[in-house]
């Protein structure tokens, strides 16, 4: 077969399939559809192998590709098949072509080329594979982004900010391993109660993060309406045991804090016991765990009972801190957990929880955290926190109004009688009109400040750069018997307010001059 | 917030909180008076030394004409306030 005739036809057919096969290139780097680019393959290959049709079969998941496929080319010299084979060596599916146009048969130029279209089509398919997975997996990540999100915010703020006059203080922490995690906390309260709860379910990842959802929801379900932390934990145990994977448990303990005497009810579902700070003292609190929740159908948790004194604070964690490890793989450990808590400078709820953080990560030191990471601390201040308030005052009659504002906002923040705020009002009323008699041309303004002094509340005025002027020395006497015709406004004040209050003091310092008057409840 | 105003009945009305920053006010109206009045505190949540005062004054003007204030309806708050500085027997307090 070397006529020249053949031979000019040989060299016309090539240009075609040379075109063709160009095409192809171009269709293969600039498309990304893969039902597009086998489109294109199919209608190539017939001007490639001048086939008459030419089409691809892919096996799927329905048809997968039988145990016995052929792996090799056929030419029956009317029909090309080729096999798609990927870079694992998998049978992808086959392309085949068709009665050759010119009425010959396919020779072994064709079945070089088919077995070149072959591989195209097998590089198109792993790609679009390739391609469809990293957008799936964008779409995971992202879906997991969205995830983490809702997951973090069915938990409260764990940074809360309360009144002054806050019986308690509370902060919370919490980082997942992963972007989803099984942790959980949560908290809520009234004017006489705290309620709280930490938990972590076993495991990790998504099935851990919906039983985590669910337990929370549980949580808060029953602990609005039942106040026994044990019965609490029975009912969202029995519920878990129901509505959940026998193997999903969750280790769980909750708090009821009665905010006017410190009482601490509570109970414990398998978990660590938390810590109890007093001041520099730092122990565990003493629990009789139960089993872990979902564990059993019905199990009977106990309640066992404490009494805060105020200042004194509980932490509570997940194992996820104490089980941090290291590039050396040592645990961060309760023992470093409990020199961390007791080397805090204070037992302010936000200290204590910052200060393992910022120590479990400098343990850790970059070394991937292995298990979500909760904590929540809580600090009892007693049902009166101290409060106090001060605020000055220009030498003018008209800022009476704010000071009586100013004793309106302490006295609601300190709960006190009203009998004691009338005194108190009087009181500063009279020190100040008496600095605006006696001492009119002082530069300075006036400082009136209002503390709660143990079961009492003390005034104090203080009249900066001012001459001395002892309320209880110079202030006139007064006959409260005298007659009407002999009565004088004159001193009635100052009078008024010593018989009012139960305690005056007078301290003349650094040139300042100031009056404290104490009053009980 | 204080206020002062005449009554059915002879009667002045004090409502609010007769402090120092009121006196001017309500002396306008107390030593202006030429009879005596029926002065109800029913309304009135604080008087401070600077209220007595003024009251005192009103009193002592109307004495001398053979009138006075008579006061009603006073919460136990003032009541101390008046018992303490001795005006509960300067006044008449129903």
């Amino acid at each position: 077969m070397t006529t020249p005739a053949v031979q000019r036809d040989t060299s016309a057919r090539s240009d075609v399939a040379l075109y063709a096969l160009l095409e192809l290139s171009k269709a293969l780097s600039s498309e990304f559809n893969l039902d597009k680019l086998l489109a294109v393959i199919v209608e190539k290959a017939s001007a490639v192998v001048e086939a008459e049709r030419t089409r691809i079969l892919l096996y799927d998941d329905d048809e997968p590709a039988p145990a016995d496929v052929d792996r090799n080319l056929v030419n029956t010299g009317s029909v090309l098949r080729a096999p798609v084979i990927d870079s694992h060596g998998n049978v992808l599916g086959m392309i085949e072509s068709v009665n050759k146009t010119t009425h010959a048969t396919f020779d072994a130029h064709d079945e070089s080329l088919m077995h070149a279209l072959a591989t195209h089509v097998a590089v198109a398919i792993e790609r679009a594979r390739m391609t469809n997975l990293h957008l799936d997996n964008q779409r995971y990540e992202q879906s997991l982004r969205l995830a983490s999100e809702i997951q973090m915010r069915m938990l409260p703020s764990g940074t809360v900010s309360l009144p002054d006059n806050a019986a308690f203080a509370i902060h919370a922490f919490i980082r997942p391993a992963k972007q989803i995690g099984g942790d959980l906390y949560d908290f809520f309260w009234n004017d006489e109660s705290l309620y709280f709860c930490i938990g972590d379910v076993t495991g990790k990842g998504i099935g851990a993060a919906l039983v985590m959802a669910m337990t929370k929801t549980l949580f808060r379900a029953y602990a609005v309406f039942q106040y026994d932390p044990a019965r609490l934990l029975s009912a969202v145990s029995a519920r878990l045991y129901e509505e959940t994977d026998p193997s999903m448990f969750v280790t769980g303990f909750c708090g009821f804090l009665n905010l006017r005497n410190g009482r601490l009810l509570y109970s414990n579902a398998g978990h660590e016991p938390p810590l109890i700070v007093r001041g520099k003292s730092v122990e565990r609190l003493v629990s009789k765990s139960g089993l872990p929740l979902g564990a059993l159908r019905s199990f009977k948790y106990v309640v066992e009972k404490t009494t805060l004194k105020p200042g004194d604070a509980v932490f509570m964690y997940t194992d996820g801190v104490t089980d941090a490890s290291n590039h050396a793989e040592e645990l961060f450990s309760a023992a470093r957990l409990r020199e961390v808590v007791e080397h805090c400078p204070d037992s302010e709820p936000s200290t204590i929880v910052s200060s393992v953080a910022a120590s479990v990560d400098r343990f850790a030191d970059g070394t991937p955290q292995a298990d979500d990471i909760a904590m929540l601390c809580v600090q009892y201040y007693g049902a009166q926190r101290p409060v106090e308030m001060a605020e000055m005052f220009r030498r003018d009659i008209a800022e009476l109004e704010d000071v009586f504002d100013l004793i309106n906002r302490f006295f609601a923040a300190a709960e006190a009688g009203d009998q004691v705020k009338y005194a108190v009002e009087l009181a500063a009323e009279e020190l100040f009109t008496n600095v605006l008699r006696h001492n009119p041309a002082g530069g300075d303004q006036i400082e009136i400040r209002l503390k709660v002094e143990g079961e009492g509340v003390s005034l104090s005025l203080t009249d900066f750069n001012a001459p001395p002027f002892d309320v209880q020395t110079e202030a006139p006497a007064v006959d409260v018997n005298k007659a009407l015709e002999d009565r004088k406004p004159g001193g009635l004040g100052l009078f008024l307010v010593k018989t009012m209050m139960d305690r005056v003091e007078y301290h003349h310092e650094n040139g300042n001059s100031t009056v404290t008057l104490y009053k009980g409840r | 917030m204080f206020e002062i105003r005449e009554g059915d009945n002879n009667h002045l009305i004090l409502t609010g909180r007769f402090d120092a920053s009121q006196v001017e006010r309500a002396r306008g109206v107390l030593m202006s008076l030429s009879e005596g009045k029926i002065v109800d505190f029913a309304l009135l949540d604080y008087i401070s030394s600077a209220g007595l005062g003024v009251l005192l004054a009103a009193q002592k003007r109307l004495s001398q004409r053979g009138q006075s204030l008579k006061l009603i309806n006073v919460n136990h708050h003032i009541r101390d306030v008046f018992r303490f500085s001795g005006f509960d027997q300067i006044f008449e307090i129903a």
